[in-house]
């Protein structure tokens, strides 16, 4: 498949922080998920209502910022932000990681 | 971003620069390998930090939030080489992501462990499986020299064997988990013939940034400067010629260096990064460890019990240029980019204080200055762009 | 440097009139009179605790020949001499000596060596009563405040305003002041204030080092150890001040000569003092012991010796006011302006200063 990455938009820098810190729990989250002890039942719930939380944050960050900002959007294609830069890309899922 | 080629492509920015606090647990101060230039005149294997002492550091600064007020941080693992104690590090790791779990530290939503390996270990299945747990929070730099010769002339097993082999076959498995992978290369007296084939060498491993440095130490004589700029002017030549500027980066040419002093800024981050020895003793940097040090005490700024100590962490926060330089290199035309260690600083001061600059970089600096001037106006006149900003 | 003076330690049991503890007599066992140290670095000083200094009773003074030398450096180098005496009378052979050159005699107020000429020390832990101070009309007193005894500053400087010409306070222990003791300094220095205006409508009011030398300087008036002066120890070596003998002998600066060299003397001067040379807390000591005990450099003094001066110059700052409303004409050239830190280490971290507005002596 032919890679393609075209510009879209952009965000404001406070548009980026909040999605930066959105991306870098929803990691975090995930990759305690894999070391909680799941006898640890009030910090394996807190956990995953939190993982819940924070996904549907991120959606729906994308979401506004997309509608608001009228991001073309393409059938198998998806939206990624550089977080230096602050751009929007609109990228063919071939390039997905 | 490269869009289209003739484009110079930049160093790329370390992960939070200047916002994450740097944290380094020095797991143990033991290596397989006795590098020639290596820094660490005391390594030993007697020395390993212990869990116990790992959790109660990082116990105290999740606490301490006056001293700890970065939202970010990095949690730098080094040794000696510190995949050796990889089941340390992997349950160092897990408890801070614990506790700054359940502690609401911000620090959760923003960190980074890091490591600075030989790259021995790397497809060790431990270590693998470690990068897997936690592969969106790590960065890894694999310390390759260069060419065999070059690398296998510092980068020695007790005995004198080169590390090249075996730290090569590494490379591909790290590129393909690190495309954006670098490395940090070491040049000392005896390398410096082999400067320019081994940055391109590496760029023909895949790595794609270079970042380089002349050994901090009193080890360079007379002459070892034009041997240095005649490696640097061909390695621009190369550069210019295979249009490798499009790819590749190499800390040894950049616009920013050459020019007279703008700011008082310190050039080392030496206080505002925070070291923990296998004691729990905290320092402003690895290189204020007594493993570092050849004249000097170790310098402490606190421990894992009682806390940092704030007056001791005065002088590194408040040092700047001026007060550390001589009127030459605060007046010096070509002084920016010319780097110094405070550790090492403080190593060869003729007292004990951390404001003595050291100056025996200052002939390598010049001729990298003269290289890099070289390698700009050359780049400038072929691509008929101004690309620097001259005074 | 340019020395305009000498301090002559006549003895180790020379009582302490600064920030470093007075010598004790006896040597408990197991304790070393100097501090050992692995490596061998200028100016090192230890801040492991206790910091109490013993002396030898049987080599403490110094030596008439080393004295004699001490004299005639001085006469030869136009330096005046400080002589810190010990607790008990010389022989008469020494006071010839002293009396040869131009000097200031600073002795132990408990050694009942009455001279009005001279500095007498006074220590906190045995105050004088009233009737022991009955002789002294305008004596130049330094008193030792240790921190126990912090509430009861604004007593004993009132028993001493009528007795002194002058008044240096020295905050012993420094090094373990905290939030509360900075506030317990302030409601004091705020209750001398009080008693200084009203003592002043019928009286000359003394000189306070912490309260009065800030409304009449304009720039900096620190200890200036190393660079105006150096001290004499009584083993005839020179160092940067008593302190650093006591802490560790070993570390001297040779003996007495005419050509002395200080490694990384540039640090002594405030021009190499990122916190100082902002600072306008110009009554400050500026302690290099103290710095060197504390933040391990000669020219980076600890926040309790920068928060202590500034509740000073703040002290000094209404006092300024309140005179030159009741006087106009009071030092017009004078003025302290208020400040929203305590401790100019904030305004300096992270923001180094202008290379432009530096310059190389």
């Amino acid at each position: 498949m032919t890679t393609t990455k075209k510009l879209v938009g952009t965000v404001t820098p406070q548009q980026r922080d909040e999605i930066k810190t959105l991306y870098e729990r929803k990691n975090g989250l995930t990759e305690l998920f894999k070391i909680v002890d799941v006898n640890n039942t009030s910090l394996y719930n807190k956990l995953v209502n939190d993982m819940g939380e924070t996904a549907t944050k991120f959606q729906k960050w994308w979401d506004d910022q997309s509608k608001t900002n009228q991001w073309e959007g393409k059938k198998e294609h998806h939206w990624e932000i550089n977080f230096e830069t602050c751009e929007i890309f609109l990228v063919n899922d071939g390039l997905k990681k | 971003m490269i869009e289209t080629k003739e484009v110079i492509i930049e160093k790329t920015n370390t992960w939070e620069e200047g916002k994450a606090k740097n944290i380094t647990f020095i797991v143990t101060e033991d290596c397989q390998l006795q590098c020639k230039y290596c820094y660490l005149v005391g390594k030993n294997n007697l020395h390993k930090m212990d869990f116990e002492t790992a959790k109660k550091s990082i116990d105290y600064l999740l606490l301490d939030r006056n001293y700890f007020s970065e939202t970010s941080v990095i949690l730098d693992f080094i040794g000696g080489e510190p995949f050796i104690e990889i089941d340390l590090i992997d349950k160092i790791c897990d408890y801070f992501k614990i506790r700054a779990y359940e502690t609401d530290h911000p620090c959760f939503n923003s960190y980074r462990f890091s490591f600075s390996t030989n790259g021995l270990l790397y497809n060790d299945p431990k270590v693998q499986q470690f990068i897997i747990k936690n592969e969106t929070h790590l960065s890894i730099q694999i310390t390759i020299d260069g060419t065999k010769e070059k690398h296998n002339l510092q980068r020695v097993y007790p005995g004198g064997k080169g590390s090249y082999d075996q730290v090569v076959k590494n490379v591909p498995l790290w590129i393909s988990q690190f495309p954006n992978a670098s490395t940090k290369v070491t040049i000392a007296r005896d390398d410096l013939p082999f400067v320019k084939d081994s940055v391109i060498h590496l760029w023909h491993l895949g790595i794609k940034e270079v970042n380089i440095n002349v050994v901090f130490e009193d080890v360079w004589e007379p002459g070892d400067d034009a041997l240095f700029e005649e490696q640097l002017v061909l390695l621009a030549d190369e550069i210019i010629e295979n249009k490798y500027y499009e790819d590749f980066t190499c800390s040894f040419f950049s616009t920013q260096i050459g020019l007279p002093y703008k700011e008082n800024m310190n050039w080392c981050g030496a206080g505002k990064m925070l070291a923990i020895d296998h004691e729990g003793n905290f320092f402003p940097c690895n290189r204020f460890v007594n493993y570092s040090l050849q004249n000097r005490e170790q310098l402490l700024i606190g421990d894992n019990q009682k806390g940092i100590n704030q007056n001791r962490l005065r002088p590194f926060l408040t040092l700047d240029m001026f007060t550390q330089s001589s009127p030459e290199c605060v007046s010096c035309e070509v002084a920016t980019g010319c780097a110094w260690c405070q550790g090492a600083n403080y190593d060869y001061a003729d007292s004990s204080t951390i404001f003595q600059r050291a100056t025996y970089l200052c002939l390598m600096h010049k001729a990298r200055v003269r290289a890099n001037n070289y390698f700009w106006n050359k780049l400038e006149k072929k691509l008929q762009k101004t690309l620097r900003t001259l005074p | 440097m340019v020395l305009k003076y000498l301090l002559v330690l006549l003895s180790d049991s020379s009582a302490s009139f600064c920030y470093y503890p007075s010598p004790k007599a006896e040597i408990p066992k197991g304790i070393a009179v100097a501090n050992s140290h692995k490596k061998d670095n200028a100016f090192h000083i230890s801040d492991e605790k206790p910091t109490d200094i013993y002396y030898n009773e049987k080599q403490h003074l110094i030596s008439l020949d080393h004295l004699k030398k001490t004299v005639v450096f001085a006469l030869k180098n136009n330096l005046k001499v400080n002589f810190l005496y010990p607790h008990f009378l010389l022989d008469e052979a020494y006071t010839k000596v002293i009396e040869e050159v131009e000097h200031i005699k600073i002795i132990p107020f408990d050694a009942k060596i009455f001279n009005e000429d001279a500095i007498l020390i006074l220590d906190s832990n045995d105050f004088p009563t009233t009737l022991d101070l009955v002789n002294y009309t305008h004596q130049n007193f330094i008193l030792k405040l240790q921190k126990k005894d912090l509430k009861k500053l604004d007593t004993m400087i009132q028993i001493l305003l009528a007795k002194s010409a002058r008044i240096n306070l020295v905050l012993m222990d420094l090094e373990n002041y905290e939030e509360k003791d900075y506030a317990i300094y302030e409601k004091q220095l705020g209750k001398i204030t009080r008693k200084l205006i009203q003592y002043q409508n019928q009286n000359a009011i003394p000189e306070l080092n912490f309260l009065t030398d800030r409304i009449d300087l304009n720039q900096m008036n620190n200890c200036q150890a190393g660079i105006q002066h150096l001290t004499i120890a009584p083993n005839g070596k020179m160092y940067l001040c008593p302190a650093f003998y006591h802490e560790n002998p070993s570390e001297d600066l040779g003996e007495i000569k005419n050509e002395i060299f200080i490694k990384n003397a540039r640090l002594l001067e405030l021009n190499y003092a990122p916190i100082c040379r902002i600072c306008d807390a110009y009554q400050c000591k500026r302690c290099v012991y103290l710095n060197k005990k504390l933040t391990l450099e000669i020219n980076t003094p600890s926040s309790q010796q920068c928060i202590t001066s500034h509740i000073e110059r703040d002290a000094s700052r209404r006092i300024l006011e309140k005179l030159q409303k009741m006087h106009p004409d009071f030092n017009p050239q004078i003025t302290i302006p208020q400040l929203n830190y305590r401790d100019p280490f904030e305004i300096v971290k992270g923001n180094p200063q202008k290379i432009a507005t530096l310059n190389h002596p």
